[in-house]
């Protein structure tokens, strides 16, 4: 199988309504890449190669068509557009023109863009507030249908209010005796009337008791290092255990006691504090001579 | 003396627990190298260990530590020594002490780590 390698060289193909072309370039960015696209030319700039190219076309070219697109793919230039008369060109570019006749259609087509820029810009304010009206009534229409919702139920619930208000007021604009509406009471009466005067019984609901309350009970995560406060995760050194009352300069028997320091240290291993236990244990080791000597002058004394 | 050698025995406990705390933390040598400090002392009072029956109790509880710390040390030697002190153990203690059931749910942790390297050697 032979290789395909691309051609270096500009490729252009067309239909009858577009037009695309191929310019290899390498080494370069879309972003860097300046396009200048007017009627009859198009204009490529490149600043890291300072190149120009320019590509005068056949025919006019209808530059403000969104179909238009600019890419770089594989080292090459793709330029799509679109033209104005929709027609089979045998050519490219143009011909037999000198280099003055082409400056000067240059010239004309780069000064009909202008106007139609500077026509465009002045109606831009104009183009926004139809926009912004166009919108604010599409809104509107959308939400009709619930405005008109809303509004229904108000009429209704007014209507039914003032249905009860003059029910209740008399001819003589008296108000009325309001009688009890048990609907449950009106049933049972009219099926099992009443044989004897009796007073009828209203029917009372049962009130549930309040609920018993409960005891929540909060667990808290457990700690990396169980000597320092939770928000301190870096190790610190576990402190040496230390009587109440006692500062640095005071010696006081408690804290060099080795089975004071022993007992600290195992209320500290009951807790999961291994590190402050283990500091109470070498503590106790370390005074243990002092208080050797301590005991055997207790004994002789006795 | 007898005011003094109550003192030692206290001052032993505390390695021992110190022994436990290096368990707990990962300090796997320093803890081996605890409890070999007590039953070396422990082995020099044979006589008056018979009538205390405190310090038979820490011997035993001092070998499980031992053993376990061992296990996990990650040499040869030290993983068959643990196999032999666990063996031992369960042959001298009673099943009515109550350090038997600690004994054995580490001898059986044990065994089940043994399966389970088997099964991903082969």
């Amino acid at each position: 199988m032979k290789k395909i390698i691309p051609k270096k060289e500009t490729q252009w193909y067309q239909t009858e309504q577009s037009l695309t072309i191929k310019y290899p370039v390498s080494g370069v960015s879309l972003k860097k890449i300046d396009f200048f696209l007017a009627d009859s030319f198009l204009k490529i700039n490149i600043t890291e190669k300072n190149t120009i190219k320019f590509f005068d076309f056949h025919d006019n070219i209808d530059y403000l068509n969104k179909g238009t697109n600019f890419l770089y793919i594989n080292d090459h230039i793709e330029v799509t557009l679109f033209k104005e008369n929709p027609c089979i060109w045998p050519n490219l570019l143009v011909e037999n023109l000198s280099k003055e006749q082409i400056l000067k259609r240059r010239e004309a087509s780069t000064e009909r863009k202008k106007e139609k820029e500077a026509e465009h810009s002045k109606n831009l304010h104009d183009i926004k507030i139809k926009h912004d009206r166009y919108s604010v009534s599409e809104q509107m229409r959308i939400e009709k249908k619930e405005r008109d919702f809303i509004e229904n139920k108000k009429k209704e619930e007014k209507d039914a209010a003032l249905k009860d208000l003059y029910a209740s007021i008399d001819e003589d604009s008296h108000l009325k005796k309001q009688t009890k509406n048990n609907e449950i009471f009106n049933e049972i009466s009219e099926n099992y009337p009443l044989e004897q005067e009796e007073e009828a019984i209203e029917v009372i609901r049962e009130i549930p008791e309040p609920r018993d309350g409960k005891t929540m009970q909060i667990k808290f995560t457990e700690k990396v290092y169980p000597h320092l406060a939770a928000r301190e995760q870096h190790f610190k050194e576990a402190p040496f255990p230390k009587a109440k009352g006692s500062t640095s300069t005071t010696k006081d028997g408690d804290q060099e006691n080795p089975l004071w320091l022993k007992d600290k240290g195992d209320d500290f291993f009951r807790n999961k504090d291994y590190y402050s236990a283990m500091n109470a244990y070498n503590s106790a080791f370390k005074y243990r001579f002092y208080s050797f000597r301590f005991g055997f002058i207790c004994v002789l004394y006795i | 003396m007898f005011y003094i050698f109550r003192k030692n025995e206290k001052l032993i406990e505390c390695i021992a627990n110190r022994a436990a705390c290096h368990l707990a933390l990962f300090n796997f040598r320093e803890c081996i190298n605890d409890c070999n400090e007590v039953l070396e002392y422990l082995s020099k009072i044979s006589s008056q260990k018979e009538e205390n029956e405190n310090l038979m109790k820490l011997e035993k509880r001092l070998k499980a530590r031992k053993a376990v710390a061992l296990s996990w040390e990650g040499s040869d030697e030290s993983f068959l020594k643990a196999q032999e002190i666990f063996e031992d153990l369960l042959k001298s203690t009673n099943e009515t002490d109550p350090i038997f059931n600690q004994i054995k749910t580490n001898y059986q942790f044990f065994q089940n780590r043994i399966s389970s390297i088997e099964s991903k050697v082969f």
